[in-house]
């Protein structure tokens, strides 16, 4: 049996296989301590036995985004006490009004020891009883782990080595990590940053991981997905939690490209849209994008992979304001599962995407969703659309609604464009693969607007990451530092000879990330039919400008091992389906006057059933929305196509 | 009347092209500072006033863009395929750094939008790179000036070769020109789908609702005349002189007048009139931040500069100091003063600009210049203490990984802290500046110091302390001995250090009346020693434990029971706890 565990800010969702049968539950996330939602979760689905269970988890997430974390102490390099509180000089907006900025760990637990090491090596050894000394203090004062973070310590380990290796002779149950492993980026405040964000998260996802896993018949089954889209077990992710920073996300992405990949679909957009937030990935080439410069808020930079997932606050529950000329503006903050969309009937003040969907017919009054029908109050929606958004700009509460949905589409796009812009991709060549609650809603409507013709909506799209986190593979980094200018034939030569050595191992080079002017990284994914010997064209067109005043830092090296499962043993299958169609509501589309839309059950359509917008395809916890300009069929596995008409 | 769905959809498509003009331009440079934000873009209408903002743009130089674009669409009717291109300081604001372009976008009847792009870029040339001269005593030590002028491959090419850096100087060239194809791309695809007469008419609307909403906000000030003053330091050249400027709220109007500012300085501690255009919007908007960025013009504004002051430097001034000091200040002043009149928008000053270092030299036999910006502390406002080490309000820019310095230049950064304590006392208080100190590792280097707020801290608000003043120092010969804020071709020598420590930002509130926990707390993270806790903020501290203060004598203190003597008395035996 094989399960999989996404656990999102309001429910958690379970998938499971037993002999390639699949069955799904959905139970509400317990924040004050997430381990006992995933505890229901298991025990509704008889699952503590299973022989592996794969898990996306938030929790590493909402301890740094909530601030809730241990009480971390820190041992730096003397004069560089304020690395994280200076940060690079930023600020949050160009012209408000700025706070000070506190970082995770607050000065008081910083301390300063005598070391130093240059770019070439160690200056002055470091002063270890000093070391002893400080983290004695840290551990009294209520430190809950200690990070050690020196200078250089990514081209010369020595004394960070040293002086980790001291405080964990001392204290050795304490958590201690040192910078430089747990990233390996040039650049002090972004190593520091992200170690800091290890100590602060490591305890709390320790005794998470080891909670969770207590609970399993076999505790060595559990296996947590990563932000790079591989899977660690307990051990690797104790060893450096904040690698699962963006685990739901990432398990989304995995799945989309495994089943893009089985269909020959090897360049397309990810598009997950919950409740509050639109998630966008790029792959090209089969590959997902990967980034070591996201942050995870204001000052708080996490350089560690990630699959370069693009987020911003636009979902269903995203409220909606009109701005003081006249500008409709839609998040990026939400009203969350309670109160909820005015649809709820909870609160009337605030105006969502989702009373507009549900205004436009796009949405049914009786929503499906995987725990049973919720019956929608399209009055209260009405009324708060009006008083919110139609009556302030003057017009119609149906053309306000209308407004709502292209803005937010049309948000979604330009954060779709920026990141292709980013990468240097023409993304009307893309498919768009569309799950989450939302994603499917808005999906055909953001392909509109970036001019993509063909989106793609799994089936159980609602639970599409517990399910994608099933198609993580391992994976292996291996970086190697060096020195030299771009276009010499030297990267070309350094990745033809790595290539070789991976031999027939069944290992595949996967990435290349490259350090530019010792801050920049880019990373590339590599074609899987391109052969590795135009790395450096490459770059540069990615860089933008000419490869002679480039140069590359650091050549790391993704590999993955497929973990030999077949998309055929863990083939999805609609949920919830009531096996006959629900006639015909009223839909509009765009700024046109509603008509009367086809309404069809998902879970009666098999592969090879086809037809044409417009029409509104739903099953439990996800609707589709297929306009006018659209065709629909369902392909193998039950893909669901949406092409647009020429 | 516009229909409101077509105005929704104009407005944020035009704001998208406009953004992704701007990252086009950011992820393309090559210089880390135009990388990291010293950039701005714009579309400007037909008759050259702003219609849409980059959202990451720069204030100070989207304010110039925006002066500058009036010089251009007054200009004779233009070649619709040529790039319009200039850094001249007279003529639109900035220093030599500042290279802006325009391109027209063709709109029926003849007419043009325009979209326009702006960077500051790290050297045109020039006695030091950065085109801060503290000595300089004309433009033409500052780095090679181009009037007006077409863009052509020929005036680029004149350009580069003038710059110490011709490669990256090429490849920003480049983004920049890329960044104004893509918007102009963009913006004729749009005119393509919904026409360019919808799309103007919607641009002028919205400008007109932007500039009712100022109107509209702008009631919110008190009437009256709100008189401030600020002192720079002498650059070398003449001692102090002070900026002046009184800040008159009517019904119908608000005029900024600077009159009994002082006299242009002979070296560089000028900035041109456009330039005090600019920091003025730069000032207001940083009041109202909500308004679109067309809803506040230079006219609304009644700028009054005098003639022959500091802020109208002409030809041949040097303006050296116009992004480093002088738009900071006016932009400062202008908060400062507007700050006085507004309920729960107001804030105390920033530790502001300067804070430059320069170092140059040659290293194995090539030539190295190390030119390095510290950031300095955040003012204080009703909503929080301020930010510790940030750039002026006028400014984007970020500071490079110490790692990385080390990597490419001869030096060791000794420190690079925070300036604990640097911040004005208050409610709030001014966040910290920060402490930057670097030792040559090669000998015959020449420094260069740019510094400001060195005889006079950012001011407070509501009664909020001033923040502390900038220091230079530099270690030869053995020993620390201070330097001018303003110095050049200093000689340093192998092991010889500078050091700069930044000024904090303005306090916000009576510092008697920040929370007993707040005040402990910086205590306890050696922001505040228990001294100044009792001397600033009135908490008695009775232990080495910071949780440990002396109600009594806390409560008499700041209900004003104690006299200062009283006071005197046990501080000595607080010190004796510090240490």
């Amino acid at each position: 049996m094989i399960v999989g565990v996404d656990i999102g800010g309001t429910f958690t969702d379970l998938v499971s296989f037993r002999d390639g049968r699949l069955t799904t539950e959905k139970v509400p996330s317990t924040p004050t301590d997430f381990a006992e939602g995933f505890r229901h979760a298991l025990d509704a689905a008889e699952a503590t036995a299973a022989d592996e269970i794969v898990h996306a988890t938030t929790v590493a997430t909402n301890a740094l985004i909530q601030r809730k974390g241990a009480t971390a102490g820190m041992v730096t390099t003397r004069g560089f006490r304020d690395v994280l509180e200076l940060r690079r000089r930023d600020r949050r907006t160009v012209y408000g009004i700025e706070t000070a900025f506190r970082p995770l760990i607050p000065r008081a637990f910083r301390r300063e020891v005598t070391e130093r090491s240059g770019p070439d090596g160690v200056i002055t050894p470091v002063d270890l009883e000093a070391v002893v000394a400080e983290a004695v203090d840290l551990v009294s004062a209520g430190a809950e782990a200690i990070l050690v973070a020196f200078l250089h310590s990514v081209t010369c380990p020595d004394n960070e080595d040293a002086a980790a290796a001291a405080i964990i002779d001392a204290f050795p149950d304490l958590p201690v990590f040192a910078s430089h492993r747990v990233t390996d980026v040039r650049a002090e405040f972004e190593r520091f940053s992200t170690g800091a964000a290890s100590v602060f998260v490591g305890p709390l996802v320790s005794g998470y991981v080891a909670g969770v896993a207590a609970r399993l018949d076999e505790p060595d089954s559990l296996r947590i997905v990563t932000s790079d889209g591989g899977l660690a077990d307990t051990a690797a992710v104790r060893a450096n939690p904040v690698r699962t920073a963006l685990s739901g996300p990432a398990a989304g992405v995995r799945g989309a490209v495994a089943v893009c990949g089985e269909a020959g679909i090897d360049a397309f957009v990810t598009c997950d849209v919950g409740g509050t937030s639109f998630d966008a990935c790029l792959v090209t080439g089969g590959s997902p994008a990967l980034t070591r410069e996201r942050s995870l808020g204001f000052g708080l930079p996490l350089a560690v992979e990630m699959l370069d997932i693009a987020t911003i606050g636009a979902g269903g529950g995203s409220v909606v304001r009109v701005s003081p000329v006249g500008v409709v503006e839609v998040g990026p903050d939400g009203v969350g599962a309670d109160p909820g969309p005015a649809c709820y009937g909870r609160q009337s003040h605030l105006a969502t995407v989702t009373d507009a969907d549900l205004l436009l017919g796009r949405l049914s009054p009786a929503l499906r969703l995987p725990s049973g029908t919720r019956d929608l109050d399209v009055e209260a929606a009405r009324t708060t659309m009006n008083d919110r958004v139609a009556r302030p700009i003057g017009v119609s509460v149906e053309a306000a609604a209308a407004l709502v949905v292209s803005t937010v589409e049309e948000k979604m796009a330009d954060q779709i464009r920026q990141v292709a812009l980013s990468r240097r991709v023409d993304v009307t060549e893309h498919a768009l693969f569309a799950y989450g609650g939302a994603g499917p809603v808005h999906a055909a409507g953001i392909a509109e607007a970036l001019g993509i013709s063909r989106v793609l909506v799994p089936p159980n799209a609602g639970m599409f990451s517990a399910w994608g986190g099933l198609l993580a593979q391992d994976r292996r980094s291996l970086s190697t530092p060096c020195d030299f200018p771009l276009g010499d034939g030297r990267l070309d030569d350094l990745l033809r000879s790595q290539v070789q050595a991976l031999g027939d191992t069944g290992e595949r080079l996967h990435a290349v990330d490259l350090l530019v002017d010792a801050v920049r990284t880019v990373t590339l994914p590599v074609l899987l039919e391109e052969p590795t010997t135009k790395m450096e064209a490459r770059l540069a067109e990615a860089c933008g400008y000419a490869p002679d005043i480039v140069r590359v830092r650091r050549v790391a090296t993704v590999t993955t091992v497929s973990n030999g499962r077949a998309l055929s043993e863990v083939s999805l299958r609609v949920s919830g389906g009531e096996g006959e169609d629900a006639g015909k509501r009223p839909v509009a589309f765009g700024n046109d006057e509603p008509v009367e839309t086809p309404v069809i059950d998902r879970s009666r359509l098999g592969e090879g059933d086809a037809g044409e917008g417009p029409c509104v395809i739903e099953e439990a916890g996800a609707t589709t929305v297929v306009p006018p300009a659209f065709s629909w069929r369902v392909g193998p596995r039950l893909l669901l196509h949406l092409e647009r008409r020429p | 009347m516009i229909d409101p769905i077509l105005r929704n959809r104009v407005v944020s498509r035009v704001q998208a092209a406009v953004d992704e003009a701007e990252a086009t331009f950011r992820s393309g440079a090559a210089s880390p500072s135009i990388r990291d934000g010293e950039t701005a873009v714009a579309l400007f209408l037909p008759d050259g006033g702003v219609w849409c903002e980059g959202s990451g743009s720069a204030p100070f130089l989207a304010a110039c863009l925006r002066v500058w674009m009036r010089v251009v669409a007054d200009g004779e009717n233009r070649d619709d395929a040529v790039t319009l291109l200039s850094n001249d300081p007279y003529a639109g604001g900035g220093t030599v750094c500042d290279l802006r372009m325009a391109r027209p976008i063709s709109l029926p009847d003849g007419e043009h939008a325009w979209i326009a792009a702006v960077a500051h870029y790290p050297d045109p040339g020039g006695r030091t790179v950065g085109g801060t001269a503290p000595g300089a005593r004309s433009v033409h030590e500052e780095g090679v000036r181009v009037p007006l002028t077409a863009g052509t491959e020929s005036v680029l090419s004149m350009l580069g070769a003038n710059t110490r850096m011709p490669r990256a100087f090429r490849a920003d060239l480049q983004a920049q020109d890329a960044a104004l194809e893509t918007g102009r791309s963009r913006l004729d695809d749009l005119g393509g789908t919904i026409g360019w007469a919808s799309i103007l008419e919607v641009g002028l609307d919205a400008r007109d609702g932007a500039r009712r909403a100022f109107a509209e906000a702008r009631t919110a000030l008190k009437p009256g005349r709100v008189v401030r003053r600020d002192r720079l330091e002498g650059d070398g050249t003449e001692g102090t002189r002070h900026l002046c400027l009184a800040a008159v709220i009517s019904g119908d109007g608000l005029g900024l007048d600077f009159d009994g500012s002082a006299s242009r300085s002979p070296g560089p501690t000028n900035c041109s009139r456009d330039s005090a255009v600019a920091a003025c919007l730069a000032g207001v908007r940083a009041i109202f931040p909500e308004i679109p960025p067309a809803g506040v013009e230079p006219e609304d504004l009644e700028i009054r500069v005098p003639d022959g002051s500091l802020l109208d430097a002409t030809f041949p001034a040097a303006v050296g100091g116009t992004s480093e000091v002088l738009a900071e200040r006016v932009a400062s002043l202008v908060v400062e003063a507007l700050s006085e009149t507004v309920h729960g928008r107001g804030r105390a000053c920033d530790g502001g600009g300067g804070n430059v270092i320069v170092l140059e030299g040659t290293s194995d036999g090539r030539p190295y210049a190390l030119r390095l910006v510290a950031g300095s502390g955040g003012g204080a406002s009703g909503n929080g203490d301020g930010l510790t080490n940030v750039d002026p309000a006028t400014r984007l820019s970020a500071f490079p990984p110490v790692e990385a310095i080390e990597d490419a230049f001869p030096v060791r950064v000794i420190r690079m802290e925070t300036r604990a304590g640097s911040g004005g006392a208050g409610r709030y208080r001014g966040g910290d500046g920060a402490v930057l100190e670097i030792a040559s590792l090669v000998p015959d280097g020449r420094l260069t110091v740019y510094a400001d707020r060195g005889s006079r801290g950012a001011g407070g608000h509501h009664r909020g302390g001033r923040g502390s003043t900038s220091t230079v120092e530099v270690f030869t010969d053995g020993h620390w001995q201070p330097l001018p804020g303003r110095c050049q071709s200093v000689p340093i020598g192998a092991g010889d250090r500078v050091r700069v420590s930044t000024a904090g930002g303005g306090g916000y509130g009576h510092p008697y009346e920040r929370a007993i926990r707040l005040v402990s707390d910086d205590v306890r993270s050696g922001r505040l020693t228990r001294k100044d806790a009792a001397r600033r903020h009135g908490v008695v501290y009775t232990s080495a434990e910071a949780r440990d203060y002396d109600s009594a004598k806390t409560f008499k203190l700041r209900s004003h029971r104690l006299t200062s003597a009283d006071v005197d008395d046990f501080l000595d035996e607080i010190e004796a706890l510090d240490e």
